[in-house]
């Protein structure tokens, strides 16, 4: 079972890695947290420890439901349902992600197991979206990946202890609501978010 | 015992089955969008009325018009005879994955060369779209025919499924070479999101510009041909993927239950088509190439998955 939640999990992150449009973005971020809290609490029966239990639950309160409920409210603030002219067009996003797996596959093969390597992924798709995007808006999904990825790095063996992971979730929150309020203000000031249009400031 | 003969039989319930395949198909669509639609027969009813019209061909066509949808007809059925329906047996001598691809192309061949053969706009046009598009899409396929032979040790698709069916865990390379599967069918029949099938408009049009100066028997045999082509695709993803209840013995009920499920797994399979055909528009044809890296994405990553990381 849980090599289906895995498959979720990386078609998911291929399709965050390109998309252009937001709808697209923000469900298939919430299906990827969904797919980790499911996965979380599996394990938490398998091994028996309420650890996984309380991740599973932050993931589902704040990733499943908030965030994307906040970004919603502000999509719909701002009128934007999709990015055009992104740095790295969704073609070569998409091929760039096979060729993260091919590198995850060659070098992580063999000594690590498979929440680990998913986790690696979902870093760098993260970074991929982070450096190949304009819009602010969809510049914080890298940073949401990004946390996505680090919770399969905790529940593969890296133990990081809940006061920081519990920490780390409640960071991604307020970075959304702040993302929500600031990139309403950007534009109201510049009349755009994209993210180029911030470096006129400098005379 | 070389079950060829039952292949045939099984083939030809196949080539039946499919303007009904493609009937249902309508059917649902138009369940979904809330009116009552056409009976499922419906496309039955068309293919009789076009083999009693004239044939009329055009004044600058050749004879590629002439045996163009002989050609792809009888390339279809000949793909059909090689992919197991209801019934795998042990010995195959048939159905080889990359000759079945190739025979495939071989449908596609017959259509670019009649679009192109009346000299009309639109055939060209077509002819040029539809070329685009299975040029990326063949790599994609052959990827998970590569797939297929890492996970399975054999290229023929009856022991494929056999190998399948023996296997009792389901990885996540299966699930990703699935949905790679499946985006390759749609862009390979050109379902909704690359080519509307529904409209005549001629900046939408892909297929249907190819066969636009055909009618009467010539349209029946091109219409026919790319119906089976749906039906082998769907056939496959099902029969590839999830095999469980395909009859390995000659039972009668063995039989009936391994029919009774096939049909279920195709109702399941063109319910889903159906559903992403209502709720999505059809994108521009350069955002065509994007849907394909989408579906090598994740063959790269089934690879990957199944031969690098246990």
């Amino acid at each position: 079972m849980a090599q289906l939640f895995i498959s979720i999990i990386i078609i998911s992150g291929i399709l965050i890695s390109g998309t252009s449009r937001m709808k697209i973005l923000i469900s298939s971020f919430a299906f990827q947290s969904l797919a980790i809290a499911v996965l979380c609490i599996g394990l938490g029966y398998t091994y028996n420890e309420s650890h996984f239990y309380i991740l599973a639950l932050i993931t589902l309160t704040i990733k499943v439901v908030a965030i994307p409920h906040i970004i919603n409210k502000s999509i719909r603030a701002l009128k934007v349902n999709r990015e055009l002219n992104l740095i790295v067009n969704g073609y070569y996003s998409f091929i760039l992600s096979s060729v993260y797996i091919i590198i995850i596959a060659v070098f992580l093969g063999r000594n690590s197991n498979l929440y680990f390597q998913t986790g690696v992924f979902l870093v760098l798709v993260g970074a991929t979206v982070l450096v190949g995007r304009k819009k602010a808006i969809t510049q914080m999904f890298g940073f949401l990946v990004i946390e996505n990825g680090i919770i399969l790095f905790e529940i593969s063996s890296v133990k990081i202890p809940l006061i920081l992971e519990a920490g780390m979730a409640l960071e991604v929150l307020v970075l959304a609501l702040i993302m929500g309020v600031i990139i309403f203000q950007i534009n109201k000031t510049f009349d755009t978010i994209n993210t180029d249009i911030l470096a006129d400031l400098k005379e | 015992m070389n079950h060829n003969l039952t292949n045939i039989f099984q083939g030809m319930i196949l080539i039946i089955l499919s303007p009904f395949f493609m009937g249902t198909l309508n059917k649902i669509k138009a369940l979904m969008r809330g009116y009552k639609g056409p009976s499922v027969l419906q496309v039955y009813y068309d293919l009789s009325k076009l083999s009693k019209k004239d044939t009329i061909r055009s004044g600058r066509s050749s004879f590629v018009t002439e045996y163009g949808p002989v050609m792809a007809l009888s390339v279809a059925v000949t793909c059909s005879f090689m992919i197991p329906v209801i019934f795998v047996g042990s010995k195959n001598s048939l159905g080889n994955l990359i000759l079945i691809v190739f025979l495939l192309g071989g449908i596609k061949l017959a259509d670019a060369l009649i679009g192109l053969d009346s000299s009309s706009t639109f055939g060209g046009m077509g002819t040029s779209r539809e070329l685009f598009l299975s040029m990326l899409a063949e790599p994609v396929m052959f990827l998970i025919i590569m797939y297929l032979y890492f996970q399975y040790g054999t290229l023929n698709i009856f022991e494929i499924t056999l190998n399948n069916l023996h296997m009792s865990t389901t990885t996540a390379g299966d699930i990703l070479a699935f949905v790679s599967f499946f985006i390759v069918l749609i862009v390979e029949n050109a379902r909704l999101p690359i080519d509307n099938p529904e409209t005549h408009l001629e900046l939408t049009m892909i297929h249907e510009a190819m066969v636009l100066d055909l009618s009467g028997r010539d349209l029946l045999l091109i219409e026919l041909a790319s119906m089976i082509k749906f039906a082998i695709f769907i056939t496959m993803i099902v029969n590839i993927f999830i095999p469980f209840g395909i009859s390995t013995s000659f039972a009668i009920p063995l039989i009936i239950e391994a029919a009774g499920l096939f049909l279920a797994k195709v109702f399941a399979v063109l319910f889903v088509i159906a559903m992403i055909e209502v709720l999505i528009a059809k994108s521009r044809l350069f955002r065509a190439p994007d849907l394909i890296a989408v579906s090598f994405s994740l063959i790269i990553a089934a690879i990957s998955f199944s031969r690098f990381i246990d």
